[in-house]
């Protein structure tokens, strides 16, 4: 009875596909299309990706988001709708999309057949559509003359069956090479050691366990090995629980078992049993297990998806079909509860980091249900953001008595507050689960590769046995005997700073005015000197202008005044390509860069674009992908990788152009310990052989103290301070205006009447000497 | 940025207060009646009435001067390619032959060619102000629930309410794909060759629509536990009742329907013909 309906109304992702594909069609329409030989005609793209959503997503989806799409850009261009052309997008769109079942794009099978049947029929369909249908359209509803009508539509339908077919094509091929490539190769293997298996008992349930796992295992159908194996974990009511691990350890799948998603919207084989809030998650469905867990995702783009906060809100209400008023209460009460009432009728665009999490802890909360799911909660937060989510998550868990499970690798931002249990999980298998004081006295997470706060660090290289040490799990509490005397006699052994002294100065910004065209001023008499071989870091709160920063250097946006030299060279004179070979950029999300299929044609793309000599290309690829580590994967397909090896892999297609110097937007977010050294260490090792310059914009404390020779922290008015790393974050006034937080350490060094400067330094290069090791 | 798309304007005039279920049926049912009647004396007071609404709504001059620019030059292109591949339309139309200028050769100017096409000029831009005042007094948010309220599935109204929704945010990140590929080397100007161009437009656009698939499934799965498409229907949080007003609106827009409709049988047919 139930999947009848299911079966008879679009599915939930198909929804999704329809508003984001409408949103693309309309963004293309109106700005991108190729201009063609004929003056004043163009090649419109969103047809060809309109041919390629049609495939896969069906006809339904297709109509919908060619009249959509097309109604909405002609209603903001021209005021309102041009009927007959509209829709006629939405019916050459379900005719394509009617060879979805035939095409089968999912296999990952498209070869010659296939793509002559695609182009066959959208052929056939954009001469109908554009030479017949819209043409009659135009005479019934215009009255417009035949003769006419008709040329524009022959103009139309070879115009539209050229984007339909090759930008189509172009992009139903690579999509289908990337579904094919992405199971058959074996993966990487790691040589860890296997894991140590916990003596893990069947937990007994009591009356105030909330949630239960018993011998859970489970393995997704898309994967070849289980990603949970044998799990037994017991979480009682009212319990703050932090669930740590590294990358593909586990730690997701483990929360996704909690939400329901798997095996409800995740498909793959789960043995065992999980209760949770007293359901069977196999048993009871999606929608009431979610009256029990509220999950706050950790992209608060995605989990955002109403057009203001009050709506977006009350979203979980609006599916229960509750009244308008009940709903209207219930708004009130949770946006006053998470201090939110003046941002409520905003849309997302305008909330910050800190705002939009909150809403989405009081689109859940709003449910009333007992347990709060975050998946890496710091995640799209700047430090100071973090801060107070961290203790608003604590708040709410004394308040109300919740349940609080955290997943989250960024164990010291965490541990601000207290936590009542920490499990540690690797490959799969919970590999410790324990207080936070028993973990930290053993050495479990260095072992998996996670970090260890810092003042663990500092207590580690004073050489204080952590053994003697109480109240362990918060740096305001830890005591030991002899402790001050200890820290501050090993403070006394300080080293000289061997950070290289830069003094050439490579890229000089003189004052710069910048504003957005109806937006603030950005920058006004901004100066600014990097040096030959710095590493800088470039903090401050979001909106600040720290993107604006690299992208006036890049040259996608031009200063109203003042002018940037490289190396003595006015900017101002070259192209954005002109520029690009001496100044790289690096996306935060590699996968916004990416576009091709193969690793190798990706790095050599911007020598191919440039037209160098094949060997010259090849020479300058495979040293890239030398230094880059991937000379091995060279001929792998880039889906196969992971995040982290994306992410190389746009460093190196950067590195083939030999730029002078490299800007990177948020290197190592998204990576754990282990993940995270590993690329920092690439990116100095790249910085002293071949003394390229590399700016970091970046929210990461860690990664500025232990890697930036140099931090500009940005405020309001240009810059609040240029100083070293521990430097800025000793200064509390600039700490609070950029939004950043003090560690660890500088509570210590506080405690114990240490300069927190040095001090901070120097655990720092203890820290820095291990990882050597 | 939302609003700025739909260019949406909190205000407090009735035309604000109207529900947006009432106000997209007029918009609806008029645009369908204007476009159908070829009687210019009711499409003039058509055109009329809606510039009397657009006076009522409080639209400034500022807001739809761009758009106002773009119809212009739209409609006079039109009319000009219309007058380039029949001159003689409307004497075709309404069957006899005033001449003005021209005697014998292809491009002659009849009085004929000219009332068609002034009606022609007027069908393009009647709807005009009817569709600003929708867009300019409609909250956003709104619309998707009076989609749903016209009988929509809400399935599709709400995915439309995403549309809007994720419109800046898939801007932004086109805007910085396209300008790092840009950096890379890919052009897209006139200067490279058409296959060139095409190849390079779905490199740039790829990283785009690839991501927007892994977004698609993570954007469903937030929906889904936030109990989307449990039930058989839902209820919106920005959903207005219908008042007095919008009882009052619709019954106007159905008498001036049926005027619409009395006048094909008046006239004969859709044209109102003045030359007879």
């Amino acid at each position: 009875m139930k999947k009848k309906t299911q079966r008879s109304s679009l599915s939930v992702r198909t929804v999704v596909a329809i508003g984001i594909g409408t949103a693309i069609l309309f963004l293309l329409k109106r700005w991108v299309s190729i201009p063609t030989l004929f003056p004043n005609t163009s090649i419109d793209t969103s047809y060809g990706f309109l041919g390629f959503f049609a495939v896969l997503f069906g006809p339904v989806a297709a109509f919908i988001i060619g009249f959509a799409g097309h109604a909405l850009n002609d209603a903001t261009q021209f005021g309102s709708p041009w009927l007959s052309w509209v829709i006629t997008t939405g019916l050459v769109g379900m005719a394509i999309g009617s060879l979805k079942k035939y095409l089968d794009i999912e296999s990952g099978q498209f070869g010659a057949k296939k793509i002559t049947i695609y182009n066959g029929t959208q052929i056939v369909v954009n001469i109908l559509g554009w030479g017949l249908v819209a043409p009659s359209l135009d005479m019934l509803i215009y009255s417009e003359p035949a003769n006419k009508v008709f040329v524009q539509g022959i103009i139309a339908s070879v115009s539209n069956s050229i984007s339909t077919g090759v930008i189509g094509t172009l992009l139903l091929v690579a999509y289908a090479k990337s579904r094919t490539q992405k199971g058959s190769l074996v993966k990487e293997t790691n040589a860890k050691p296997a894991p140590v298996e916990v003596e893990q008992t069947p937990t007994t349930v009591t009356a105030d366990t909330i949630i239960n796992f018993e011998n859970v295992s489970f393995q997704y159908d898309s994967q070849a090995e289980p990603t949970l194996r044998n799990i037994n974990l017991s979480i009682k009511r009212g319990e703050k629980v932090l669930i740590v691990g590294p990358s593909g350890s586990g730690k997701t799948t483990l929360g996704n078992l909690i939400n329901g998603l798997i095996p409800h919207a995740l498909k793959g084989e789960l043995t065992g049993k999980v209760m949770v809030g007293g359901l069977d998650v196999t048993t009871a469905n999606l929608f009431e297990l979610s009256r029990h867990v509220g999950t706050v995702l950790q992209d608060p783009d995605s989990q955002f998806v109403a057009l203001s906060a009050a709506e977006d809100i009350a979203f979980a209400l609006e599916n229960d079909a509750t009244d308008l008023p009940t709903m209207r209460a219930k708004v009130s009460q949770w946006a006053t509860e998470l201090d939110l009432n003046q941002q409520l009728m905003q849309n997302p665009q305008t909330l910050s980091g800190g705002q939009k999490q909150r809403n989405a802890m009081a689109g859940v909360l709003i449910d009333g249900g007992e347990i709060l799911l975050f998946d890496e909660p710091l995640a799209a937060l700047d430090p100071a953001a973090g801060a107070q989510a961290m203790a608003l998550i604590e708040r709410l868990h004394q308040q109300f008595g919740m349940t609080v499970v955290m997943i989250e690798h960024r164990i010291e931002d965490v541990l601000m507050q207290p936590v009542d249990r920490i499990i540690v999980m690797n490959d799969g298998h919970i590999i410790a689960d324990d207080t936070p004081a028993a973990i930290l006295q053993k050495n479990i997470f260095k072992e998996v590769g996670l970090r260890e706060p810092l003042y663990i660090e500092a207590l580690k290289a004073a050489q204080v046995p952590l053994t003697n040490v109480t109240g362990l799990s918060d740096v305001t509490t830890i005591a030991a005997p002899e402790l001050k005397n200890r820290l501050q006699a090993w403070q006394k052994l300080t080293e000289t700073d061997d950070r290289k002294q830069a003094d050439k100065p490579l890229l000089t910004l003189k004052q710069i005015n910048f504003k957005y065209p109806m937006g603030p001023q950005i920058f006004k008499d901004f100066n600014l000197t990097i040096k030959q071989g710095e590493m800088v870091a470039i903090v401050g709160k979001n909106g600040v202008g720290k993107t604006t920063l690299s992208q006036l250097i890049t040259g996608f946006v031009t200063p109203n005044a003042g002018t940037i030299t490289l190396d003595g060279i006015d900017l101002a004179t070259l192209s954005v390509k002109e520029r690009a070979d001496k100044i790289g950029y690096v996306m935060q999300d590699p996968n916004h860069m990416i576009s091709k299929v193969m690793i190798r044609d990706e790095v050599a793309l911007g020598l191919v674009l440039r037209g160098l000599a094949p060997a010259e290309i090849d020479r300058r690829v495979d040293e890239a992908l030398k230094i880059c580590g991937l000379y091995g994967f060279r001929n792998w397909p880039i889906s196969a990788l992971s995040f982290g090896q994306k992410k190389r892999v746009t460093i190196a297609s950067i590195l083939v152009l030999e730029p002078q110097i490299i800007i990177l937007d948020e290197p190592t977010a998204g990576q754990d310990w282990a993940h995270y050294t590993e690329m920092m260490q690439f990116l100095k090792h790249l910085n002293t052989s071949t003394g390229v310059t590399l700016l970091f914009i970046t929210h990461d404390m860690h990664l500025m103290l232990e890697y930036a020779h140099r931090t500009v922290a940005l405020g309001p008015n240009g810059i609040l301070a240029d100083n070293t790393p521990a430097a800025i974050l000793a200064d509390e006034a600039v700490v609070t205006a950029a939004s950043l937080a003090q560690t660890s350490l500088y509570k210590l060094a506080h405690r114990f009447d240490l300069d927190p400067i040095s001090f901070t330094e120097q655990v720092i290069k203890y820290e820095m000497r291990g990882q050597h090791e | 940025m939302n609003n700025q798309l739909f260019g949406y304007d909190p205000q407090d005039t009735w035309l604000h207060r109207l529900g947006g279920a009432t106000k997209l049926l007029a918009f609806i049912g008029l645009s369908i009646i204007a476009m159908a009647s070829y009687d210019t004396r009711f499409t003039i007071v058509i055109m009329l009435l809606t510039l009397f609404l657009f006076k009522q709504a409080q639209i400034s001059w500022h807001q739809i001067s761009l758009v106002v620019k773009v119809i212009i030059v739209f409609s006079l292109l039109n009319l000009v390619t219309v007058y380039l591949f029949a001159p003689e339309y409307g004497v075709h139309i309404y069957g006899t032959r005033h001449l003005i200028l021209g005697n014998h050769g292809y491009f002659t100017l009849t009085q004929e060619q000219l009332f068609y096409e002034f009606n022609l000029a007027l069908k393009y831009i009647v709807t005009v102000p009817l569709a600003l005042i929708f867009l300019i007094t409609t909250n956003p948010s709104e619309f998707a629930a009076s989609l749903n309220r016209l009988g929509l599935s809400y399935r599709i109204s709400y995915a439309i309410a995403l549309a809007l929704r994720y419109i800046p945010d898939v801007q932004t990140t086109y805007l910085q794909i396209s300008l790092a590929q840009q950096a890379r080397g890919y052009e897209l100007s006139k200067k490279a060759k058409l296959t060139t161009r095409l190849k390079g437009a779905t490199q740039v656009l790829m990283p785009l629509i690839f991501s927007s698939l892994e977004r698609i499934d993570t954007i469903s799965q937030a929906m889904e536990l936030r109990r989307f498409g449990g039930k058989q229907k839902r209820t919106w949080y920005m959903d207005r009742k219908l008042s007095k007003a919008d009882y009052a609106t619709i019954v106007v827009v159905v008498l001036i329907i049926i005027i619409g409709i009395l006048l094909f049988k008046v006239n004969a047919g859709r044209f109102f013909n003045p030359f007879k």
